[in-house]
């Protein structure tokens, strides 16, 4: 039971952040936002922080890493997204970099443990099918409605108008760069809390997961699920987390099983190869004029 | 003194993943993703000729690697990037960070994940107390003559023209019979060779490792963005430049704080003055 609990948290936490990438990020802005597993480490690392040494009390100790993402994602956004071209990717990867590196700094390339579970009004939630079902899936519920209201409101229109094109964004008075930064932050904002909830539940840290080719991951999945999509992102956070089990069943040997790493890499690269090429729109369909930007009209 | 060599050599291999970088971008206008990893694919095709097919000449084990790599280059840009290059460059830039994933697993799988050295017995030259390597002295040569040969075709010759003309409009430049995707495969292949060229140099230097490509691509990716995307003097000058800092901030700190104030440079740089330190001035013909 521990084991399926373990499965069902990462799949509620993958989608989580799937989520806050395609349905906050990519799919409103189509700004592809590379370093973003770093919000993730540092909502986790600040969260573990605050809670084992400045011995924070229970929740509140989430509030520093929503804020530090919160300014890190605002600058990151409002320095680069003003200028057209891929500064912003490059920004996004150093970011990447900077918090792997200050991960591995502050809290050696092994993470740290033994973060304290709070309790929820008194009750303990040392279980984890309680905290899965008192926290986290609250939390997931609450996403998910937030994305589906932010799809249905006139605030996507505005979006739907910036993507496409900027100039008769500008005409009508809207500037673009405020609802990039917007979207940016909101997901950040959502990546970090995830990363704390992820800490919590843990009851560590793994440094080792904030890199590109988590992003990478993600990205294949975004694009296999379909752009901008609900079902696609949820879709993608689900074969992230049943690939690798599969495969685990599957291959026996030791030999194999040391390697499945490098395997499920090569399938997630040619998965994203593939989808890119022949079905832009992914399983669920996206949005159709995804890969036509404004440059090329 | 022997950390300023060896800044130098750093530096030199930074600029020729740097250049790398700037070529396609300069044709394409995408960052290729997998310019990194092509890299140490070429450092893994030179050990895989001097080790596994017994290639006895070092020199020659290069050559045939900066070919491979080459072709390398040009399969994947005729299998992943062509069929793309309508569809913006967004695409090509996602796909291009699929095939960077799929060559590191295939190099990991192929050659495992530790980290290996060349068996090569070297003529070593004694300066004073200082001994430097044949093939150190002879990265800085390729790089100084290299970069002459590549910024006077891309200025000064009917090729450099094409290029230009190519990255403002290809669909008419195929109208008018000039042969696209020949130059784009040329350059290509341009660029996959001196990135392989960068890689045997830094596996000269520091040892093959299969995530040695990253760590470089981001310091060239910061070079490019210091100098200005797509000035070719002002990559070759900030990469040598960089190179010797980032040494000197290696060997009197970490590696770490040497990553931070790579990175803390190319903000301030991107804030302060996007078009980079030098930025391009085109040549009226």
């Amino acid at each position: 039971m521990e084991y399926l609990a373990s499965i069902v948290a990462n799949f509620l936490i993958y989608a989580l952040i799937i989520i806050s990438l395609n349905n906050f990020i990519i799919g409103k802005t189509s700004i592809w936002s590379i370093g973003h597993i770093a919000f993730f480490g540092i909502g986790a690392l600040t969260t573990g922080i605050m809670v084992h040494d400045f011995l924070m009390p229970g929740w509140s100790a989430i509030l520093p890493g929503l804020l530090i993402s919160f300014f890190l994602s605002l600058f990151v956004g409002l320095s680069t997204l003003r200028l057209s071209g891929d500064y912003f990717i490059i920004l996004s990867i150093g970011l990447c970099e900077i918090t792997r590196a200050v991960s591995h700094e502050l809290k050696g390339p092994a993470g740290m443990s033994g973060i304290v579970r709070p309790t929820l009004g008194g009750m303990s939630l040392d279980n984890d099918w309680m905290f899965i079902l008192l926290v986290i899936l609250p939390i997931f519920i609450a996403v998910i409605v937030l994305s589906v209201r932010f799809s249905r409101s006139p605030l996507e229109r505005i979006c739907s108008l910036v993507r496409q094109n900027e100039n008769a964004a500008r005409f009508m008075k809207i500037n673009p760069l405020y609802y990039k930064v917007g979207c940016l932050c909101i997901g950040s904002l959502i990546a970090a809390l995830t990363g704390s909830i992820h800490a919590f539940f843990a009851r560590s840290t793994d440094p080792s997961i904030i890199t590109l080719y988590q992003t990478v991951l993600f990205f294949s999945m975004v694009l296999f699920g379909g752009i901008n999509s609900l079902y696609g992102s949820i879709l993608g956070s689900l074969m992230l987390v049943a690939v690798p089990r599969i495969l685990e069943y599957f291959i026996n040997s030791p030999m194999a099983s040391s390697y499945s790493y490098q395997i499920i890499q090569l399938m997630y690269g040619f998965l994203l190869i593939f989808v890119v090429r022949f079905m832009p729109q992914g399983v669920m369909g996206g949005s159709k004029n995804w890969f036509y930007p404004q440059e090329n009209t | 003194m022997e950390q300023l060599f060896h800044g130098l050599i750093i530096g030199s291999v930074i600029s020729f993943i740097a250049l790398g970088y700037a070529l396609i971008y300069s044709i394409l206008k995408f960052i290729n993703f997998a310019h990194g990893e092509v890299m140490m694919a070429g450092a893994y095709f030179c050990y895989g000729f001097l080790s596994i097919m017994g290639v006895e000449n070092f020199h020659f084990a290069v050559l045939f690697s900066i070919i491979a790599t080459g072709i390398l280059g040009v399969f994947i840009e005729r299998v992943c990037y062509k069929p793309l290059r309508s569809r913006g460059r967004l695409t090509m830039l996602l796909s291009s960070l699929g095939i960077s994933i799929i060559l590191q697993a295939i190099i990991t799988l192929i050659f495992t994940s530790s980290a290996l050295v060349y068996t090569i017995r070297e003529k070593s030259l004694h300066i004073g107390e200082y001994s430097l390597y044949f093939s150190e002295i002879i990265i800085i040569v390729i790089l100084v003559i290299s970069f002459i040969i590549i910024s006077l075709s891309l200025t000064r010759s009917r090729l450099g023209l094409a290029v230009r003309a190519i990255s403002s409009n290809p669909t008419r430049l195929a109208l008018l019979g000039i042969p696209v995707d020949q130059i784009i495969s040329i350059f290509f292949f341009l660029s996959s060779a001196l990135a392989a060229i960068a890689g045997i140099g830094l596996a000269v230097e520091n040892g093959l490792i299969p995530s040695m490509g990253f760590q470089y691509s981001i310091w060239a990716f910061a070079v490019v963005v210091i100098a200005g995307l797509g000035s070719l003097r002002g990559i070759i000058i900030g990469g040598v430049l960089f190179g010797i800092v980032i040494n000197y901030a290696i060997v009197y700190s970490s590696s770490l704080f040497a990553n931070g104030f790579a990175i803390t440079i190319m903000a301030l740089i991107l804030l302060l003055r996007p078009q980079g330190l030098f930025p391009q001035r085109l040549r009226e013909f």
